[in-house]
């Protein structure tokens, strides 16, 4: 298996987007790899949420959860693709949370499986960290990938593509 | 900062150096993001309240189990407090 840098965006002082979107994702990979590193711009929680699209939608998702957020753990289940995986402005400065989300065949005619690993960072007690499995309920093959929709994205934040290959 | 919301989007179909924009949001996502924030929210409030109602319980039972007579120490030695 190799693993492949596609593209990175890199989030500048002047752009505050909502969203971070890989547009017409190549074909010729087995899975795709999204590593992220971000911070809210605005907000005063100690951490934030984004939702992850696959071809523009939001839907179709359903997940099982194993999280702990400094002061308790627990085992949930959800609906949707929604998932803490941003630091907020109320966390130590400077720091941004990290994520992965592995995308397993996703040129595949079969509903797609996602692992998600995260940890939000603070120099404090509350933290977030988790481990989902998703499904998405969706037999197309995957071209776009957008994650975002709490707030916005600080400078610096940044979302990576990868590929992995068979060779 | 800009006052309309934007996204960053990189067309993998275009050469290096050509790819990335900054876009604003089109109506459908604006529309859709509003609604995602309500469901935000209110995952955020269900989310605190397991974390209150957690520690709620947590406190209940060392308070019971002191009032059978356990110490803090043997409290903390069996709950891991």
């Amino acid at each position: 298996m190799g693993m492949q840098l596609i593209e990175t965006i890199e989030v500048t002082d002047t752009s505050a987007p909502l969203y971070l979107e890989f547009a017409n994702i190549d074909q010729d990979g087995v899975d795709l790899l999204v590593t992220l590193s971000a911070r809210a711009a605005s907000g005063t929680p100690q951490y934030r949420s984004n939702y992850l699209w696959l071809n523009g939608l939001s839907s179709g998702f359903s997940a099982i959860r194993l999280s702990g957020n400094g002061s308790s753990t627990s085992s949930t289940s959800a609906s949707n693709s929604y998932a803490p995986t941003m630091t907020g402005t109320s966390a130590t400065a400077s720091t941004f949370a990290n994520a992965q989300y592995y995308i397993s065949n996703y040129t595949s005619s079969e509903n797609k499986a996602i692992a998600l690993d995260s940890v939000t960072e603070n120099n404090g007690t509350t933290v977030f960290m988790l481990i989902d499995a998703y499904q998405w309920a969706n037999t197309d093959a995957i071209t776009n990938v957008k994650i975002g929709g709490s707030t916005t994205f600080a400078q610096y934040s940044t979302a990576s593509l990868y590929k992995i290959t068979a060779d | 900062m800009s006052e309309t919301p934007v996204k960053v989007i990189v067309d993998l179909s275009k050469p290096k150096g050509q790819r990335e924009s900054i876009v604003p949001l089109t109506e459908d996502e604006i529309a859709e993001r509003e609604l995602m924030a309500q469901e935000a929210e209110a995952e955020q409030a269900a989310r605190d309240q397991e974390a209150a109602d957690l520690a709620a319980a947590k406190q209940a039972a060392q308070e019971k189990l002191a009032a059978l007579g356990l110490t803090e120490s043997e409290i903390a030695a069996i709950t891991g407090a």
